[in-house]
Order: structure tokens, then C-alpha cells, then sequence
């Protein structure tokens, strides 16, 4: 009796250790993780037409300049 | 026989106790919060956060938010830059994106504290607890309305239980995993909040966020939500509260600069009332903010020239910006709440009342807008059509274009252009296009947040980014 009561213990012992080597999850390194929205190139015609803006952009301040001076005299 | 059953049985029980509280304490600090006092000074903390200073991302907009927003908006034409200033200057929104996805882990710090004092603070009768406690309610409402405004899709009342909202957190507990539930839910909850802080009447001027500031955001969150008549009744009793500033006092009130000993004309709230930072605020204000024109489509917005107060105050001879870089909440935009939540409502005669009620206060010699004198525009900018997709009305058009010129340069047109439509855009500098896509009006969830609570899913967009 004494043995099987020992050998139960022992088994029982056993049992809890059927994953004794598991490691919780892994998480991937986070720390370095940013975004990038992509961009692109502008075409030439894109490139045209903000320098029409740079121009009608000029010519709005020189009017308001000239408004202006006509405005003192 | 029996000692050996005695042993089993006593080794049985062993292995069945289990450990289950040892590790039950949640340290969320040195000190444990007991008293009122000490749940305040949590409170105080964030307090002279949102007065002082320039970090820890608030739920308020800064200076420096509020010229960034401006950047990723149509105000400002990003291609005609003079240089660029990539830190308070980006050309587009995606260009900060890597900074702004900080800003969903920060708003939950704030949100945090305000439900420690919340859940835990006993009621000792005294007013120190009165005041904690509505200053925990506002701010936790104006944290879940910024989250709702930049981490979640505009509203739209047809799909209001369809577009995501953001994680209701109203208790503290490390372990809880909320998912992002719907929009309306977060809606409901930033009002709920907004009105208990409302109710608590704190006037205590010395808080930053007092029942009137609490009120005036909560008008802003009927009108994101959509409930029009609210948001007119609410807008209302600010308005009362606080009248529309004209002439050389609402001069004073758009140039004034921190430290505040009080608020300016008409201003209910103001972020970085103390301000410490004053030589990155100079910086901002009459240096950065200078390297990029307005758009012509605003100044045209102009119309009356220099009978209007603004044209002289708000920009130079060649277009650039000369207004200070102020996070205010102020009466002319709980005014033009009103006016827009009648428009939506379809009651012109009240829409054009409040219209003209701020525009006579900024142009001289005003000669009221009718119907059949408002200007036959049907665009505001970019924008095409309206917060319930409708294409603009000259009336609606009008509201929005005032809106444009009057909150210029205080973080609200972004906002407005999200709301509206989230029309696509681009600007082009030194051969590179930055295209402002639909997506890019809500700001993307940092990977560490998704991988904390698995149940929060991303926004559409950035999946594959």
C-alpha cells in the first residue's frame, strides 16, 4: 500500500509539469515602429500649375500694393 | 491505513489552494490617493498641464497644435513655403503623422486620472470635492471629444452605429480591454459627462475648466454629433454668457498673448494661459508662421477689404499670417453654431440672423445679407458639401466661409474640413507631391496600442502602411 501511495504521489507530481518549458508569448519589438504616408513625384504639369499660384499669388500682392498707394494719394 | 488517507487528503487539499490575490494590488503611483486633497492635486496636475505647458499632448490645442492644424488645412497654401520647419511647419498631415499617434495613448492618461479621482474619491461634503469632481467630469468629456474628433471617421447620423467610435473607459481598471464600440456610444457618453460637469455649476475661475467651458464644449459636441436643436440651445446660453467682442476690444482679445491674469473679450476657454514657453510662442507666432501664404481663396473671402476688422488684423500686405496663435473656445463660434444648426434645420430667417449678428460686429457700415443678397457661391474652399453631405446651399456656403475667416488660424479648419466632406487635396514643395487623402482625417491607432488590446482594430487605411 505504502508503495502504490508513493508511486501515485510521484505520478501525480508529474502531471503538473507538461509544458514546463513554455514561454509566454512573444511580442514583437515595438519600440522602433513608426508610419510613413508615401508620397510620390510631382509630374510636370503639377509643377506648372504651382507656378501659375506662385504667380497669381504675386500679382494679388503687387495689386494690393497699388490699391494701396492709390489709395494714400 | 487512515494516517496514510489523512496524508492524500491533506496533500489533495494543498494542491487545490490557490494564490488567486496575492497580486491584487494596482500600483498606479508612488502614493495612493486617500483624501480629497489628494485626489485633487491629481486633478491640478493635468490642470496646469493644459495652463503651462507645451508637452503631454492635451486634449486642449497649444500653439503649436494650433499652427500645425492649420498647415494640414486649405488656410495656408503649402506650396508657395519659403522654407520649411518640418516640427511645427509639416507640409501635410502626413507628414506628422509619426508624432500624432501618440496622441491616442496620451488622451487615456488624462482620461485615466479623471476616472481614479471619479471612482474613488469619498464624498466629504466638502467644496473641494464639488469642484474636483466637476473639473474630472469635464475633463474627462473634452478628452473623449478630442479622441472622437481625430480618431474616429466624421459622424454621419445614417451609419452613427456602423463607424467606430473609441474605448469607453469609465472606471479605472488595468485589465479591462474595451473594443471601440460605435460613434454614437461615444457621442452619448462625451455628452453625458459634459452635461454632469454643466450641472456641478463650478465657477471657480481659478480651474481652466469651469461649467461655462464645460457647456461651450458641449455645444461642440451636439454639432459634431449632429443634434442640431441641442446644439442651438446650448450654444445659446453660452452666447448669453458671454456677448460677442467688436472694435478695439476684439482687437485686443485676437492679439492678446499668455500670461493671462484674465481671460480676453468673449473667450470662454484658452489652453496655455501661463504660458512658459514665451520664445517658442514669439517663434511660432511672428516667424514659422510666416514661411507659408494664405490661400487666395480666402483672402478673396474678404470682400469687404479693410471695412472688415479682420483684413488688417489677420494677415500683412503680402498675404502672410499677423494673428497671434491662440487655443481658444469663444463666443463667435458657439454664434456660428447656432447659425449653421438652424441651416441644417432649414430655418433661413434664423440662420442669417445669427449670420449677420457676427458679421456686424466685424464689418463696418454692414449692411445685412438676405437671401437674395447672399453671395451665389456653392463651395467653401475645398469643401462641396456639408456635415450631412448635402451639396452647399449659397446660404450654408456663406455660414462656412464666415466660419473660415472669423476661427482663422485657431485649429478649426482642419476640423471643419474633416467634417465636411474630407475633401482630397495636394500641395507640391521641392518636386514632392503630399497628398492629403480621406483617410488621413483620422489619425491612425500606434501599433502598441493594438497589440495591448487586441480587440481595438485600426482605422481604415492604414492597414497596410
Amino acid at each position: 500500500m505504502k508503495y502504490i501511495l508513493l508511486c501515485l504521489i510521484f505520478f501525480f507530481g508529474l502531471t503538473a509539469c507538461d509544458n514546463s518549458e513554455e514561454l509566454p508569448p512573444r511580442v514583437e519589438d515595438t519600440t522602433g515602429w513608426s508610419i510613413t504616408i508615401p508620397t510620390t513625384r510631382l509630374s510636370y504639369e503639377e509643377r506648372d500649375s504651382i507656378q501659375k499660384m506662385k504667380d497669381e499669388y504675386e500679382e494679388a500682392v503687387a495689386k494690393r500694393a497699388a490699391e494701396e498707394i492709390a489709395g494714400n494719394k | 491505513m487512515k494516517k496514510y488517507i489523512v496524508y492524500i487528503m491533506l496533500l489533495t487539499g494543498w494542491c487545490c489552494m490557490s494564490c488567486d490575490s496575492y497580486l491584487e494590488t494596482k500600483d498606479y503611483g508612488q502614493v495612493s490617493p486617500e483624501t480629497t486633497e489628494d485626489y485633487a492635486s491629481l486633478i491640478n496636475m493635468w490642470m496646469e498641464h493644459i495652463e503651462t505647458k507645451t508637452s503631454k499632448n492635451p486634449p486642449t490645442y497649444m500653439y503649436q497644435d494650433v499652427l500645425r492644424m492649420e498647415c494640414f488645412s486649405d488656410n495656408l497654401n503649402a506650396s508657395l513655403s519659403t522654407t520649411t520647419q518640418k516640427t511645427y511647419m509639416p507640409m501635410y498631415v502626413g507628414e506628422y503623422m509619426g508624432s500624432l499617434i501618440y496622441r491616442f495613448e496620451a488622451q487615456y492618461k488624462f482620461i485615466r486620472d479623471a476616472n481614479i479621482v471619479l471612482d474613488n474619491m469619498k464624498d466629504d461634503g466638502s467644496e473641494l470635492w464639488d469642484k474636483t469632481v466637476a473639473v474630472a467630469y469635464a475633463l474627462r468629456g473634452i478628452t473623449y471629444f478630442t479622441l472622437l474628433r481625430e480618431f474616429c471617421e466624421p459622424y454621419d447620423a445614417g451609419r452613427a452605429t456602423e463607424i467606430m467610435g473609441v474605448p469607453i473607459v469609465d472606471h479605472f481598471d488595468m485589465e479591462a480591454a474595451p473594443d471601440r464600440g460605435n460613434i454614437q456610444e461615444t457621442v452619448d457618453f462625451v455628452v453625458s459627462d459634459l452635461k454632469k460637469a454643466v450641472s456641478m455649476n463650478m465657477t471657480d475661475k481659478t480651474y481652466p475648466l469651469t461649467s461655462d467651458v464645460a457647456e461651450a464644449f458641449l455645444a461642440r459636441a451636439y454639432f459634431w454629433g449632429q443634434e442640431w436643436n441641442n446644439a442651438i440651445e446650448t450654444a445659446k446660453s453660452v452666447l448669453d454668457k458671454y456677448p460677442l467682442a467688436e472694435g478695439e476690444e476684439y482687437k485686443n482679445m485676437i492679439q492678446s498673448k499668455p500670461k493671462f491674469t484674465e481671460l480676453p473679450a468673449e473667450v470662454i476657454f484658452s489652453s496655455y494661459t501661463q504660458g512658459s514657453s514665451t520664445g517658442t510662442f514669439e517663434n511660432c507666432y511672428s516667424k514659422y508662421s510666416q514661411y507659408r501664404p494664405l490661400d487666395l481663396k480666402l483672402i478673396t473671402q474678404f470682400r469687404e477689404k479693410e471695412r472688415d476688422i479682420r483684413y488688417n488684423l489677420f494677415f500683412n500686405k503680402e498675404y502672410l499670417n499677423t494673428k497671434r496663435l491662440n487655443g481658444f473656445v469663444r463666443s463667435s463660434e458657439m454664434c456660428l453654431i447656432i447659425a449653421e444648426s438652424y441651416a441644417h434645420l432649414g430655418d433661413e430667417i434664423n440662420a442669417l440672423h445669427y449670420l449677420n449678428m457676427l458679421r456686424e460686429k466685424r464689418i463696418r457700415d454692414y449692411e445685412p445679407l438676405t437671401m437674395n443678397t447672399l453671395p451665389q457661391e456653392n463651395e467653401c474652399g475645398l469643401i462641396t458639401v456639408d456635415a450631412e453631405g448635402k451639396p452647399l446651399t449659397p446660404l450654408m456656403a456663406a455660414i462656412l466661409n464666415e466660419r473660415r475667416k472669423e476661427l482663422y488660424m485657431e485649429a478649426d479648419r482642419w476640423l471643419e474640413l474633416k467634417r465636411n466632406g474630407r475633401p482630397e487635396f495636394w500641395v507640391g514643395y521641392n518636386g514632392i507631391k503630399y497628398e492629403t487623402k480621406k483617410y488621413l482625417y483620422t489619425y491612425p491607432l500606434r501599433n502598441n496600442d493594438l497589440i495591448a488590446n487586441p480587440d481595438l482594430e485600426q482605422n481604415e487605411g492604414y492597414d497596410e502602411l
